[in-house]
Parts: C-alpha cells; sequence; structure tokens
C-alpha cells in the first residue's frame, strides 16, 4: 500500500513538472512572439517619419547599404547556385523528358514554386541576417543604443526600417535572377552538352502559359513575408545581446536555427494553402 | 541656466545622489571632482543631459523641465561627452556628426560640412575623420565626442572626464576652447578626475556623501 502511494506520488509529481516545463515552454514562445509583433507595431509607427525629409533622407542612405549588402552582393552566391541547380535539372530533364512544355511545367513546379524562393531565402539568412545579428549585437554589447538615445536618435527608425524595406526587395531581386539564371543555365546545358532540339524562344514562349498570376503572387508574398521575418527576427536576436561576448555568437546561432525553421515552415504552408 | 532641485540619482536599488540642489550658470564652467570610482558623477551628467531620469526631483533649462522638452529640443540644448566610446561603430567620425543634424534637421545639408570641418580643424581631428571609431584612441575619440557638441553649438556642454591621457599641448588647445564657449554664454559642466588641471574653472565642487558641496 505504501509502495502504490509512494509511486502514486512520484507519477503526480513527475506531471507536475512536466506540466510546468511544458507551460514555461510555451509561455516563452509566446513571450518572445509578443515581442516581436511589439516591434513591428513600433516600426510601422516609425514610418511617419519618412514623410519628414531630413530624415528620409538618413532612410535612403541606409537603405541603398543595406540593399546593397543583402541584394546586390548576394547576386553572385545566388547566381552560381542557380546555374548549377540548372545543370542539374537539365541533366535530369534530358534523361526522362523531352518536351518544352514538360520542361516549362517541371521548371515552374520545382524551380519557380519552391527550390527559388527557399534557396534565396537561405541565402540571405546565411549571409545577411547572421550580419546584422553581429552588427546589432556588437551595438549592443559596447551600449551604442545609448549614444543614438543622448542625440535623441530612434534606433528603430535607424536599424530596423531600412531592412523591413531592403529585405522583401532583396528576396525579390534573387528570386527573378535565380530564376532566370537557372532556366538559361538549364537551356545551354540542355542545347550545348545535351544536344536538344529545345529552343530558348520555345521555352519563354510556353513558359508564361505555365506561370498565372496566383503564382506570382504566392511567390511574391514568400518574398515579402519571408524577408520582413528575417529582418525583424534579426535584428530582435542582436538587440537580445546581454553584457558578455559570448551572448553575440549564441545570439546567431539560435536566430539562424530559428529562422530556417520559420522560412520553411511560411514557405511549405503557402505553398499548401495555395496550390 | 541648468537648475537641479531636490534631485535624486541612482540606479538598480542604489542611490548616488540623495538631496542635490545646484544651479548651473551660463557663461560658466563648472567643475565636478570625483570622489572615487564609483561615485555616480557619471550618472548624474547624464541626467543633466536628459539621458536617464532621476528618481526624483527636478532638472530645469532655463526654467523648463527637461521632462517636458522633444528630442530635438534636447539634443539642440544639451550636449553631453561620454567618457568612453560615445561614438556608433558602425559609422565613420564625419557620420557620426552628420548623422544626428541631418536627422533633426538642424542645419542646411551645404552647411554640415563645413561646421563640422571647421571644428575638426580647431580640435585637430580633421585627418580622423574617415576613420571609424574602433580605429582611434580613447583620446581621439573624447576630442570626437567634444567636436560632435561643439559642431552642434550646443546651449549646455556636459564633459564626463576629458583630460585622461591627453598632451599638455592638446589640452591647453582644449581648454582655450571651453573658455571661449563659456564666454560665449554657454554652460559647460566638467567631470574631473584627481591629477586633472581644473583651475581654470570658474566653479569647482566635490562629490561627498551623495551631495555636492562647494570648494573653496
Amino acid at each position: 500500500m505504501i509502495v502504490i502511494r509512494r509511486w502514486t506520488l512520484r507519477i503526480w509529481f513527475l506531471f507536475w513538472f512536466l506540466l510546468g516545463h511544458l507551460g514555461a515552454f510555451f509561455f516563452r514562445r509566446a513571450q518572445y512572439g509578443a515581442e516581436v509583433l511589439g516591434l513591428l507595431s513600433l516600426s510601422i509607427r516609425e514610418t511617419a517619419n519618412l514623410m519628414v525629409r531630413s530624415r528620409r533622407q538618413v532612410f535612403w542612405i541606409l537603405f541603398k547599404r543595406q540593399l546593397y549588402n543583402s541584394g546586390y552582393k548576394a547576386a553572385y552566391v545566388n547566381c552560381v547556385i542557380a546555374a548549377l541547380l540548372g545543370l542539374a535539372l537539365a541533366n535530369q530533364f534530358t534523361l526522362y523528358l523531352q518536351k518544352a512544355e514538360s520542361f516549362a511545367d517541371v521548371f515552374v513546379v520545382v524551380v519557380l514554386r519552391e527550390l527559388a524562393p527557399l534557396i534565396s531565402g537561405i541565402i540571405l539568412i546565411a549571409r545577411s541576417s547572421t550580419a546584422i545579428v553581429s552588427e546589432i549585437g556588437h551595438l549592443k554589447l559596447n551600449r551604442e543604443f545609448e549614444v543614438l538615445h543622448s542625440q535623441g536618435i530612434n534606433a528603430i527608425f535607424l536599424f530596423i526600417l531600412p531592412a523591413l524595406f531592403a529585405f522583401p526587395l532583396s528576396l525579390l531581386l534573387m528570386l527573378v535572377y535565380f530564376n532566370s539564371v537557372t532556366l538559361l543555365s538549364a537551356w545551354l546545358y540542355m542545347s550545348w552538352y545535351a544536344d536538344s532540339d529545345i529552343s530558348f524562344s520555345s521555352l519563354m514562349f510556353t513558359l508564361p502559359d505555365r506561370i498565372s498570376l496566383v503564382e506570382l503572387i504566392v511567390i511574391s508574398s514568400k518574398a515579402v513575408f519571408g524577408g520582413i521575418i528575417i529582418a525583424l527576427l534579426s535584428v530582435y536576436a542582436g538587440y537580445r545581446v546581454g553584457e558578455r561576448f559570448t551572448d553575440i555568437s549564441r545570439a546567431i546561432s539560435n536566430n539562424t536555427t530559428a529562422l530556417l525553421l520559420l522560412f520553411f515552415c511560411l514557405n511549405i504552408m503557402l505553398s499548401i494553402l495555395a496550390y | 541656466m541648468i537648475n537641479l532641485a531636490q534631485l535624486q540619482v541612482g540606479f538598480d536599488g542604489v542611490i548616488l545622489f540623495h538631496d542635490v540642489n545646484h544651479e548651473f550658470t551660463a557663461g560658466s564652467i563648472t567643475s565636478i571632482r570625483k570622489a572615487g570610482l564609483q561615485d555616480g558623477t557619471t550618472t548624474l551628467l547624464k541626467c543633466c543631459a536628459g539621458i536617464v531620469s532621476p528618481r526624483s526631483g527636478r532638472i530645469e533649462y532655463n526654467g523648463i523641465n527637461i521632462e517636458s522638452l522633444s528630442e530635438r529640443e534636447r539634443y539642440k540644448r544639451l550636449s553631453y561627452c561620454f567618457e568612453i566610446g560615445g561614438m556608433v561603430s558602425l559609422f565613420t567620425l564625419y557620420n557620426n556628426f552628420a548623422l544626428p543634424l541631418l536627422y533633426h534637421d538642424v542645419y542646411p545639408q551645404n552647411e554640415i560640412a563645413d561646421r563640422i570641418f571647421d571644428v575638426a580643424e580647431k580640435l585637430k581631428i580633421d585627418h580622423l575623420l574617415e576613420k571609424e571609431p574602433l580605429q582611434l584612441t580613447d583620446v581621439q575619440l573624447r576630442l570626437a565626442n567634444l567636436a560632435r557638441a561643439l559642431i552642434l553649438d550646443a546651449d549646455a556642454l556636459f564633459i564626463d572626464e576629458l583630460q585622461a591621457g591627453m598632451s599638455r599641448q592638446l589640452y591647453d588647445n582644449v581648454v582655450a576652447i571651453l573658455l571661449k564657449q563659456a564666454a560665449q554664454g554657454k554652460v559647460v559642466v566638467m567631470v574631473t578626475t584627481s591629477g586633472d588641471d581644473d583651475a581654470f574653472a570658474h566653479h569647482h565642487l566635490l562629490v561627498s556623501d551623495g551631495i555636492l558641496r562647494g570648494v573653496n
């Protein structure tokens, strides 16, 4: 009887222990989500400053810098990966299918809808998100936000707003040149190496028929929402850095993991809902 | 004129100053001599500049509570010179000076460059304008902080430990500039530490037991 009561107590204790930890887990996630939403609402409020000419000039300088770093400088790695993907796709295509219409179908379903947004997002996370977390983290570590506050400058206007506009635009740009380079690379492989009869013009004429307005909206949404999420979470992760040097590397690591999961979820969910 | 009335300053549950009543008059330089390592002078100066809020009491600029000033007004009137850092590492020295001026639309754009170069030449840091803060020494950073305040032409300068590490010649140049600022009717408040030369100041205060005492 005593043994049974002891085990019952242990199970009971274990149950409350697990419940407490589960509750704490979800509470921390909810708190995190609420703080990020709060940051988004503050950022939206700061857009009112774009009506002021002098502040618009400051924003424009920082926006161009961010767009250059995340959109233009990523073009090289984006195009190389796109070219390699095009080669792989064309190699498989010439083994199993031979018609331009079939290739266009495969291209739209595999590359345009899924791979291009995913790979472009991964490149943005790997290159630009980590850079932002590091920059903001160092500013926080060195108490430089206090310097901005002493001069009456809102850090959200200075750091979040440019990224919130630049990241979605960068992703859209990367989608354009990723898809273009994949298509070109695939065709070059098929015509030069595989001696295929498919002309570039026939590919270009068959593709538009397979791309609907819904398609474009979904792909653009992946870029816009994905870019906003990456920008917001990266700046937030950097700002949460404490007073230890190792906080920065930890923030980069945790943020990259979280963003990869979130970005994949966003893309897959949008695809499932739309198609 | 900066007036401190029944000011209580502190953070994290620690009271640094419990009853400060003092008036920093326009056209004068006040030296606040530090008593020890963590006597709260930096926090006091930051309160006067409106960067941190006091626990209680009032700080008035020409009769107006500084808490009621807009960010732009506070930036234009009250300037704080950091003891360490004080610049944003992402930007060059030039951009650190120009950014707040542009943000608050203090001067026309074509005037900003002239003002920056003019003040940088006076403080002999014009050759550092394209460098980033992490490339500078601590003395150069403190001069940069002072330069930012002078470029802005703020009414009150709160300077935290300026002298440390400066050569005699450099410091004499800085003192001459500060005396000129005072002569133009500015309020200059400096925190000095033992060994610093503050004989040029018009008033001397000592931090003692959480209050400011005048030194004869």
